[in-house]
C-alpha cells in the first residue's frame, strides 16, 4: 500500500459523511421524548401530591447514576447489533429468543402506556389553562382526543416535523426551566437555601421505590441513541457521546428543578401545594415571583408543545417495535409493510392509535381522573416496565460479552452491567413491595400487584409465543432480534438464515 | 428496458411524475436496479451483503458505464449498503436524465414552497401502465419471466410497490411475488433482500 492511495480521500466516504446525523441531531432526538418541561412541569409536581415524598433531586442524580452505569455495555452493545435500538433485540442475543420475544411484548406494553398517559396529561393540563385563561369548559377528553388525532395524522403521513422546529422548542423550553430555576433560588422560602431535598432523609422510607421509578420514567428517551447507529457520523463515538449526553443534560435539568423548586415552596409545604395545584404548581409558583405574566404563558405553551412532541415520539417508538416485529413474523407480516407514498409502517401506526383511542374513551366514559389515574399512573407502570427492560439488558450485556469479549474492556462489559444490575434490582424491588404507594392508593388495594402483574403475563406469554414459534416456523424463530435485517419478501428463504448465522 | 428504467416507470405517477414512494426509498430502489444492471450485464456479483468486480470491460449504456468506473475506484468499499446509499443520493438525476436522452421522458421544473424540483412527465402515458400490466402477466405466468422482470419485482416489493404492482393485495398474488423473488439466481436475490433491509433499516430510524 503505498502512502498516496492511503491518503487519497475516498468520495463516497466523504459524500455519505455529509448525510450522517451529529451528537447534537441525535441527542434532541433522545430529549424529544423525555420533554423536559413535561418532567419538571406536570411528571414531578403529580408524583409530589401522589407519593408524597420529597427527595426527588437526589432520586434523579441516583437513578442517572445507575442508568450512565448501565449505558456503558448498552452502547458497547449498540456497536455490535444490526437492529440496534430496541432493547429486546439485545435481549434476544444474550439471553436467547424466547426472552427476546418475552422482551418484545413488554417494550410494546410499556411504550404503550407512556404514550397513552401522555393524553391524560395533555388534556388536563390544556383544560385548566383554557378555564383559568378563557373561562372555558371544556372537557379533558375532548383535548386528548385532539392531540390524538395529531399524533394519529402525523404518524401515518409520516410529516417530517421539522427537525428545526423541534430543535427551537427543545432550546425554548430549557431556557423557561432555567429562568424559573434561577427566579426559584433567588427567592428561597424562609429566607435561606437549604438542600434538605437532596439529603438521604428526604428519601427515605418506603417511597423510594416510588420516588426512583418516576425518576426513570422521567429518563425514557436517554436509550434511543442506538436507533441511529447506522447514521450517525461516527458510528462509534456519536452513540455513545449522545447517550451520556443526553443523560448528563436531563439529570441536571430535573434534579437542578426539583431542588429549586423545593427551595422556593419549602420543602415542608411542597407536597400539600402539589396535592392543591397540581401541574399548575410551577407555573403558579413562577408568576409568583415574576411580575410579568407572559413568560409564564409562554411556559404554559411550552409545556403543551412538549407534550404533543413526546406523545409522537412515543407513538413512532412504539411503531417502530411495531413495525421490526412485523418484519420478524413475530407479530403478523402486516405490521412490517409501510404505506407507499409516505414510507410510514402503516399497519403499525394504526394499531397504535387503535389502543390510545381505546384508553381514552374508556377513561372519559369511566370518568377517571386524567392526571393521576391516565398520566400517572400508566407513565410510572410504563416506567416500571423500561425498568425491567434495562434490567434484563443489563444481563443480557453480560452474557453477550461473556461468550465473546469482541475487544471490549472488563469495565465495559462486566463491571458496570453488573453495578447497574444491582442498582436495579434493589429499585425493583423497593417499587415492587411498595407499589401502593407510588400510585398513591390504600395498602390493600388490589392495583398494587394487577398492574406490575401485567408485565408477567405478557412475559409469559412473549415466552410460549417464542416457543410456539420455534416449533412451527422454524425460519422466522431463526431471525428473531433482526429488525429490518429479517428480510420480509424473502422470509422462508435462505437469506434470513445467512443473516442469523453471520451475525 | 433497462432495469432502472423500468423501476423509475413503477415509482412515480405518470400523470403528476410525483414519487408513489417516500424520497429515500425511490433512491434505495433505483440505486439496487443500478447495481442490478450491473449484476445482469456480468460485471458485478453480489454475495451476501458484499459486491465484487467481476469484469472490468465498460458495458455499453453510459450510466451502467459510469456506475462501473465508479465501484471499480473505490476498492475499499464492497459493501452492498455503502453503493446503495451513495449511488441512492445521485440515482433520481441520473436514471431520469438516462430515461431524457432515450426519449421516453421530457424534464419539468415545478416550484415546491422555497425551492424548483426537477420532475420527469413520461411522453407516452401508456408506456408506464403497459410496463405494470406486462409484470401482471409475468406474475401469472402468461409470459415468461427473465431474471429481469424477477428483479423489478423484487426491487418493487423490496421498496414498497407490491400494492401498485398487483392492484390487489390477494394473498395468493402476493405468493407469486414471494415465488418470483424465491426463483431469481443468489446475486439478485441477495442484492433485493439488501435493498429491502435498507429501507426497513430507514423506517426504523425515521429517514425517509
Amino acid at each position: 500500500m503505498s502512502a498516496t492511495s492511503s491518503v487519497r480521500p475516498s468520495a463516497v466516504s466523504q459524500a455519505l459523511a455529509r448525510d450522517r446525523l451529529g451528537v447534537l441531531s441525535v441527542i434532541m432526538f433522545a430529549l424529544t421524548a423525555a420533554a423536559p418541561l413535561m418532567v419538571v412541569g406536570a411528571l414531578v409536581t403529580t408524583a409530589w401530591g401522589a407519593i408524597g415524598v420529597t427527595g426527588f433531586p437526589l432520586g434523579f442524580v441516583l437513578m442517572a447514576a445507575v442508568l450512565a452505569l448501565f449505558s456503558f455495555g448498552y452502547v458497547a452493545m449498540s456497536r455490535q447489533l444490526t437492529n440496534a435500538g430496541a432493547f429486546y433485540s439485545y435481549i434476544a442475543q444474550g439471553l436467547g429468543k424466547p426472552f427476546g420475544v418475552a422482551g418484545s411484548f413488554v417494550a410494546l406494553l410499556a411504550y404503550n402506556m407512556m404514550q397513552v398517559g401522555l393524553y391524560g396529561v395533555f388534556g388536563a393540563a390544556l383544560s385548566d389553562l383554557l378555564k383559568a385563561k378563557f373561562d372555558l369548559g371544556v372537557e379533558w377528553w375532548v383535548l386528548a382526543l385532539a392531540l390524538w388525532l395529531f399524533v394519529a395524522i402525523m404518524g401515518l403521513l409520516r410529516v417530517e416535523v421539522n427537525s428545526r422546529v423541534l430543535a427551537v422548542l427543545l432550546a425554548a423550553e430549557i431556557v423557561v426551566v432555567v429562568v424559573f430555576d434561577v427566579v426559584f433560588l433567588a427567592n428561597p422560602n424562609g429566607g435561606s437555601i437549604t438542600v434538605d431535598t437532596f439529603t438521604p432523609s428526604s428519601l427515605s422510607g418506603p417511597a423510594v421505590g416510588a420516588v426512583l421509578v418516576t425518576c426513570i420514567t422521567a429518563f425514557v428517551g436517554f436509550e434511543a441513541a442506538p436507533v441511529f447507529s447506522e447514521e450517525a457520523k461516527r458510528a462509534g463515538t456519536t452513540v455513545a457521546a449522545a447517550t451520556f449526553l443526553g443523560l448528563a443534560v436531563m439529570t441536571v435539568l430535573y434534579a437542578l428543578t426539583s431542588w429549586a423548586a423545593s427551595v422556593t415552596i419549602g420543602p415542608a409545604n411542597l407536597v400539600d401545594a402539589a396535592k392543591q395545584q397540581g401541574p399548575d404548581l410551577i407555573f403558579n409558583t413562577a408568576a409568583g415571583h415574576l411580575n410579568s405574566a407572559w413568560i409564564v404563558d409562554v411556559a404554559h405553551a411550552l409545556l403543551l408543545t412538549s407534550i404533543a412532541a413526546g406523545a409522537l415520539s412515543y407513538h413512532n417508538t412504539v411503531t417502530r417495535y411495531t413495525f421490526a416485529l412485523g418484519r420478524e413474523r413475530v407479530l403478523p407480516a402486516v405490521f412490517g409493510r409501510t404505506r407507499a407514498r409516505s414510507g410510514a409502517p402503516q399497519a403499525a401506526s394504526l394499531a397504535q392509535s387503535v389502543v390510545g383511542l381505546v384508553v381514552i374513551v374508556a377513561y372519559a366514559v369511566a370518568g377517571w381522573d386524567p392526571l393521576v389515574r391516565l398520566f400517572f399512573w400508566m407513565g410510572t407502570t410504563g416506567g416500571l416496565g423500561i425498568l425491567f427492560l434495562i434490567t434484563a439488558t443489563s444481563l443480557a450485556v453480560v452474557c453477550y460479552f461473556g461468550r465473546d469479549r469482541r475487544g471490549e474492556n472488563p469495565w465495559t462489559w462486566l463491571l458496570s452491567p453488573v453495578l447497574a444490575l444491582l442498582g436495579l434490582g434493589y429499585v425493583i424491588y423497593q417499587a415492587l413491595a411498595n407499589y401502593a404507594n407510588l400510585l398513591g392508593v390504600e395498602p390493600t388495594s388490589g392495583l398494587r400487584w394487577q398492574l406490575p402483574l401485567a408485565y408477567g403475563v405478557v412475559a409469559v406469554a412473549g415466552l410460549l409465543w417464542a416457543l410456539a414459534m420455534r416449533a412451527s416456523r422454524p425460519h422466522a424463530y431463526r431471525v428473531v432480534g433482526l429488525g429490518a435485517k429479517a428480510a420480509g419478501v424473502l422470509a422462508g428463504t435462505d437469506h434470513g438464515s445467512r443473516e442469523a448465522v453471520s451475525r | 428496458m433497462l432495469l432502472a428504467d423500468d423501476f423509475f416507470l413503477l415509482a412515480h405517477d405518470e400523470r403528476d411524475a410525483r414519487p408513489r414512494l417516500s424520497p429515500r426509498a425511490v433512491e434505495l430502489g433505483l440505486a439496487g436496479a443500478m447495481l442490478g444492471e450491473l449484476v445482469l450485464e456480468r460485471r458485478v456479483t453480489v454475495e451476501g451483503a458484499l459486491l465484487s468486480v467481476v469484469r472490468w470491460d465498460p458495458p455499453a449504456d453510459a450510466l451502467a458505464h459510469t456506475t462501473l468506473a465508479t465501484v471499480t475506484s473505490e476498492p475499499e468499499h464492497r459493501e452492498v449498503r455503502t453503493w446503495l446509499s451513495y449511488l441512492g443520493r445521485t440515482a433520481v438525476e441520473s436514471v431520469g436524465q438516462r430515461l431524457v436522452r432515450a426519449g421516453v421522458m421530457r424534464q419539468t421544473q415545478s416550484r415546491r414552497l422555497l425551492k424548483t424540483v426537477n420532475r420527469y412527465l413520461v411522453n407516452d402515458l401508456n408506456l408506464p401502465a403497459a410496463r405494470v400490466l406486462r409484470l401482471r402477466r409475468v406474475l401469472t405466468g402468461a409470459e415468461p419471466m427473465y431474471v429481469a422482470d424477477a428483479t423489478v419485482i423484487g426491487l418493487a416489493a423490496a421498496t414498497g410497490l407490491t400494492r401498485h404492482v398487483l392492484w390487489d393485495g390477494a394473498p395468493a398474488s402476493v405468493k407469486q411475488v414471494h415465488a418470483a423473488v424465491r426463483s431469481l439466481p443468489p446475486p439478485f436475490r441477495d442484492l433485493v433482500a439488501t435493498v429491502e433491509e435498507a429501507v426497513g433499516d430507514a423506517v426504523l430510524a425515521q429517514r425517509l
